[in-house]
């Protein structure tokens, strides 16, 4: 009787577990990226940027 | 961005991949983004009059670079791992790269990337102050190198805008 107590208890707190786990995965997942400062060394509008790929 | 439009030598420096997807809070890509990504040279100097640091520029690398993501939000771009840089006396920021991406309907975001790995990641004061639980999110493990067919660390780095 203990032991089947136990694990229901524990099956619930699994089950708990599990959903909290699922619902901050989810949430992460849709998280918006954190900003952060752009600093003072921004490129200057007029000068080119540099191809992309080599 | 290793090597600037006319030159014919390649930035000084550790050559890397960076990858990744633009997408909105439901995961829908987000296609044609303007992207700018800016960063320090191998020696951690910008190629900016206002930078302070007495670190060498290099004359073959500009540090920027601005380009759209595709119909599927995707990205890439090869450059060099930035070097770390003095800030003030306790301070010195790890190795990042500056994003900044905007596009009409969403609120425009600007970020950092960060290296995996990195000893100063632990310490930087602009790092630590994002949540802990949303910190990973900004820090990259670049993977491959020397074993990898194009021999160049591959680093994904995905963002999500917020819609207006």
């Amino acid at each position: 009787m203990k032991n089947s107590m136990s694990m229901t208890r524990r099956a619930s707190i699994q089950t708990a577990l599990g959903v909290l786990v699922l619902g901050g995965t989810s949430q992460l997942a849709s998280a918006v990226t954190p900003a952060q400062t752009e600093g003072p060394f921004f490129p200057k509008v007029e000068s080119k940027p540099t191809k992309t790929w080599i | 961005m290793t090597v600037i439009d006319g030159h014919s030598e390649h930035a000084l420096g550790e050559v890397v991949d960076v990858h990744g997807q633009v997408v909105d809070e439901t995961g829908v890509p987000v296609g044609d983004a303007l992207v700018d990504v800016w960063q320090a040279n191998h020696h951690g100097r910008y190629a900016h009059e206002a930078d302070p640091n007495p670190a060498a520029l290099d004359p073959h690398f500009q540090g920027w670079s601005q380009f759209r993501t595709d119909v599927e939000g995707r990205y890439r771009f090869r450059t060099i791992k930035p070097g770390a840089y003095p800030v003030a006396d306790e301070w010195s920021r790890p190795p990042h790269i500056h994003f900044k991406v905007a596009l009409r309907g969403y609120h425009e975001l600007t970020t950092q990337m960060y290296f995996g790995g990195h000893k100063l990641n632990d310490v930087d004061r602009l790092l630590l102050a994002v949540p802990e639980v949303e910190r990973g999110s900004l820090v990259v493990a670049f993977k491959g190198g020397a074993g990898e067919k194009s021999g160049v660390p591959q680093g994904k780095f995905d963002l999500v805008l917020r819609k207006v």
